[in-house]
C-alpha cells in the first residue's frame, strides 16, 4: 500500500525532525564542567518567570567561574511532577548538593526524603518544603519585602502632596500564592503602622501586566482623583498601573512594585515617585552554592538565610541596571 | 415526524418554555448583570467605564473571534493565548533591534509575524486535517511550541521602548473611541459577514453539524478545517499587536491568562461546543459577559477571593442556560 508508506515515511520524518530541533532547543547536555571536583543541581519552577531566568543565567556564571565546580540546571515547566523527575537525576548521580525552589511546598516531599537517605544536603531557594531535612533556606523575606515597598510608596506620596491621609491602592498577586499573602501582610502592617495612610482598595491582578492595567483603570473609576498611590505585589503589575495611569489623566500617582524587573527599572529611572524593592536571585544563587559547599563539607548551617532586598528609586535606578542586566 | 410540538405555540408556556429561556439566556444573562451593577455601584453605567469595560474586553474579544471560527467548525484551538505572546515578542524584538542586529520596519515585522503565525496555524491545520489528530492535541503541541519559541525570541525578558507606531492600535484612539476597541468591532463585523454571506462561511457550518454529510455534498473538509486553525492563529497577530499597546510593553507571560476566557466568551455566547451553531453577535455577548461581570466587581470592591466565587457561580448558571437552550 504506497498511501500507507509514505504517510508513515511522513511521520517518521517528522518525528525526527522534531525531535532533532527540540533536543537543539533545549540545548541537551549542557551544564557546566562535568569532571569538576564538585557537582550540584539547580531547579527552578518555571523561566516563564525572569527571577528564576537569572537564577538560571547566575547559575552558569557560578559553574563557569569556579573550576572546582560543575552541575546540571533543570527547568520545571511549573509541572510539579517534572521538578520530582528532574531531581531524581541528580540524586542517583550522587551530586554533592542540590539547590531546588519547590513549585509547592509539599510536592517535593518523596525526592527530598530519597536525598536525606543519600546523605545529599538540599537547599531550598526562594520557597521552602514543609517537610524534610533541609541543609538551610535561602530567600528574601516576602513580608519585608512587602512592608518596605508600602513604605517607599507612602515616602513618595508625602514628597508629591501635603495631606493629612495618603490613600493607596493595592494590586494583589496571584489569589493563594504564599508570596501574594506574605507580601499583603507586609504591606497592611506597614499601613497599620502609619497614622497617615489609608488603604483604599485591593484587588487581585495575578501578577499579570494586563489584567492590573483592567484592574487600575476600575480602581480609578471608583476612586478618581482620591488615589494618591498604588503598592503592587509585583513590578510587572506595576508597570500595568503605570499604563492606566499615564492613559487617565489622574495626575502623579506614587507608585512602587516588588522584583526589580529591568523594564520596571527603566521607568523608574525618569520617574521620581516609582520605586521597587529589587529581589536578587543572582545572589540568592551565589549564597547558596556557598551554603552548599560548607553543608557538603559538613558544617552546621543556620535554618534561614536572608537575602535583603535592595531598595530601587531613580537615584540608583541606573547603577541597578548597569550591575545586573 | 407528524407532529412537533413546538411548531406552533398556543398557550403562554409555550413562549416562557426552560427551551425558550435557555435560548435567551445569555442575552437575559447579561442584562440582568449590567442592570445589577448599574444599581449597585454609582459608576458602572457611565460613559467612561462603558469605553474602561470594551477596552478590556477587545483582546479577549479578538482572540475569541478566531474561536468562534474553530468551534463552530466542532475543532478547539488551545493554542491562541501561547500564539499571540510568540507573535507579539517576535514583533516586539524584531521592532526593537533585538532579535537581529538592527531594528526592522515596523510593517516588516509584522508581516513577519503573520507569516509566522500562518505557517504556525497552518503546521496545526495540516497535522490535523491531514492525519487527522484531534486539534485538541495538535494545538496543544502548538501551545508548547509557541511558548518556547516566544521565550526564545524574547530571551524571556519583557521588551520595552516599543516604537510609538507600534502601540497606536491598543492605545490610541480616534474621535474619542479606543483604537482597540474599534478594531474589534471590526474584526467582529467582517467575521459576521464571512459566516452569513460567504462560501467559506456556509462550508464552515456544515462542516461542523456534521463533516461526513459536507464531504459526501463535494465540500474539501480539509481545507475548511485546516482554514480556520489558520485563521485563528491570525487572530491570534492582531490581538498580540493590540496586548502591547494596552499594557505599553511585550510581556514573556502577557498570554498566561488568556487560553481559557476567549473560549468561555464562545461557549457564554451560545456557540455550541460540538460544533454548526453559533454566530458572532453570540461571542460579543459572552465577552461582554465575562467582561461586566469583572469589571462590576471590581467597582464594587468585591475583594478577590469573593470575585472568584461570583465568578464561579455566574459561569456555571450561564452553563447551564446555555445547554438547556441547546433543546
Amino acid at each position: 500500500m504506497p498511501s500507507h508508506t509514505s504517510r508513515r515515511a511522513v511521520l517518521k520524518g517528522a518525528t525526527t525532525a522534531g525531535v532533532v530541533g527540540v533536543a537543539g532547543c533545549l540545548n541537551l547536555g549542557s551544564g557546566g564542567d562535568s569532571d569538576a571536583e564538585n557537582q550540584t543541581a539547580l531547579s527552578v519552577p518555571t523561566l516563564e518567570f525572569t527571577f528564576f531566568a537569572r537564577m538560571q543565567n547566575a547559575f552558569e556564571a557560578v559553574t563557569d567561574e569556579r573550576d572546582d565546580l560543575g552541575g546540571s540546571f533543570y527547568d520545571a515547566g511549573n509541572s510539579q511532577e517534572q521538578q520530582v523527575s528532574d531531581l531524581e537525576t541528580p540524586i542517583s548521580q550522587g551530586v554533592d548538593f542540590i539547590m531546588v525552589a519547590p513549585i509547592t511546598a509539599e510536592g517535593i516531599s518523596p525526592v527530598v526524603q530519597q536525598a536525606n537517605d543519600a546523605d545529599i544536603p538540599i537547599v531550598t531557594i526562594d520557597r521552602n518544603i514543609s517537610e524534610g531535612d533541609i541543609a538551610t533556606y535561602v530567600a528574601s523575606d516576602n513580608v519585608a519585602l512587602g512592608r518596605r515597598s508600602m513604605e517607599l510608596c507612602r515616602g513618595f506620596m508625602t514628597d508629591l502632596a501635603d495631606k493629612d491621609q495618603y490613600n493607596v491602592v493595592e494590586l494583589q498577586g496571584t489569589q493563594g500564592a504564599s508570596t501574594t499573602n506574605d507580601r499583603a501582610e507586609g504591606g497592611s502592617n506597614a499601613v497599620d503602622s502609619a497614622d497617615d495612610l489609608n488603604l483604599l482598595d485591593s484587588q487581585g491582578a495575578d501578577f499579570s501586566t494586563e489584567e492590573a492595567v483592567s484592574v487600575m483603570e476600575d480602581f480609578i473609576t471608583s476612586h478618581g482623583d482620591d488615589i494618591d498611590g498604588v503598592y503592587a505585589h509585583n513590578d510587572l503589575m506595576a508597570l500595568g498601573a503605570h499604563q492606566a495611569v499615564q492613559s487617565a489623566d489622574v495626575g502623579d500617582i506614587a507608585i512602587t512594585g516588588i522584583d526589580g524587573s529591568e523594564a520596571w527599572v527603566q521607568e523608574i529611572q525618569d520617574v521620581d515617585h516609582y520605586g521597587t524593592l529589587a529581589q536578587l536571585p543572582e545572589e540568592m544563587v551565589r549564597k547558596s552554592v556557598d551554603y552548599g559547599l560548607q553543608a557538603a563539607d559538613g558544617e552546621d548551617l543556620d535554618d534561614y538565610y536572608q537575602i535583603e532586598g535592595l531598595e530601587v528609586t531613580s537615584e540608583n535606578a541606573g547603577q541597578y541596571l548597569d550591575d545586573y542586566f | 415526524m407528524a407532529t412537533e410540538s413546538t411548531s406552533t405555540p398556543n398557550s403562554i408556556s409555550d413562549y416562557i418554555s426552560v427551551q425558550t429561556l435557555g435560548r435567551y439566556g445569555p442575552v437575559l444573562g447579561l442584562v440582568g448583570l449590567y442592570l445589577f451593577f448599574a444599581l449597585n455601584t454609582a459608576n458602572f453605567f457611565t460613559y467612561p467605564n462603558q469605553l474602561n469595560l470594551l477596552r478590556q474586553v477587545s483582546i479577549i474579544g479578538i482572540l475569541a473571534i478566531g474561536s468562534t471560527f474553530v468551534i463552530l467548525c466542532a475543532e478547539i484551538d488551545l493554542s491562541i493565548a501561547e500564539m499571540m505572546e510568540f507573535t507579539g515578542l517576535l514583533i516586539a524584538s524584531l521592532a526593537t533591534g533585538g532579535l537581529l542586529s538592527s531594528a526592522v520596519p515596523i510593517p516588516v515585522a509584522i508581516l513577519a509575524a503573520f507569516a509566522a503565525a500562518i505557517v504556525l496555524g497552518g503546521l496545526s491545520g495540516f497535522v490535523t486535517s491531514r492525519f487527522g489528530v484531534p486539534s485538541f492535541m495538535t494545538t496543544l503541541a502548538m501551545l508548547f511550541l509557541a511558548d518556547g519559541f516566544g521565550q526564545i525570541v524574547s530571551s524571556n525578558r519583557p521588551i520595552i521602548g516599543l516604537p510609538d507606531a507600534l502601540l497606536w492600535l491598543g492605545s490610541g484612539s480616534t474621535f474619542g473611541f479606543p483604537n482597540i476597541v474599534i478594531a474589534f468591532f471590526v474584526l467582529l463585523a467582517l467575521s459576521q459577514f464571512v459566516l452569513s454571506y460567504t462560501r467559506f462561511g456556509l462550508y464552515l457550518y456544515a462542516v461542523g453539524g456534521d463533516a461526513d454529510a459536507a464531504e459526501l455534498m463535494g465540500i474539501n473538509v480539509k481545507m475548511v478545517r485546516m482554514g480556520v486553525l489558520v485563521l485563528s492563529a491570525t487572530f491570534t497577530v492582531i490581538a498580540g499587536i493590540v496586548m502591547m499597546g494596552r499594557i505599553g510593553s511585550a510581556t514573556p507571560n502577557m498570554g498566561s491568562n488568556l487560553l481559557l476566557p476567549p473560549i468561555a466568551a464562545v461557549i457564554l455566547g451560545g456557540t455550541d461546543l460540538f460544533g454548526g451553531k453559533g454566530n458572532m453577535i453570540g461571542t460579543l455577548i459572552g465577552v461582554l459577559i465575562l467582561g461586566s461581570l469583572s469589571n462590576g466587581l471590581n467597582l464594587m470592591g468585591v475583594d478577590p477571593a469573593g470575585q472568584l466565587v461570583a465568578q464561579g457561580v455566574v459561569l456555571m448558571v450561564a452553563v447551564l442556560a446555555n445547554v438547556l437552550g441547546d433543546d
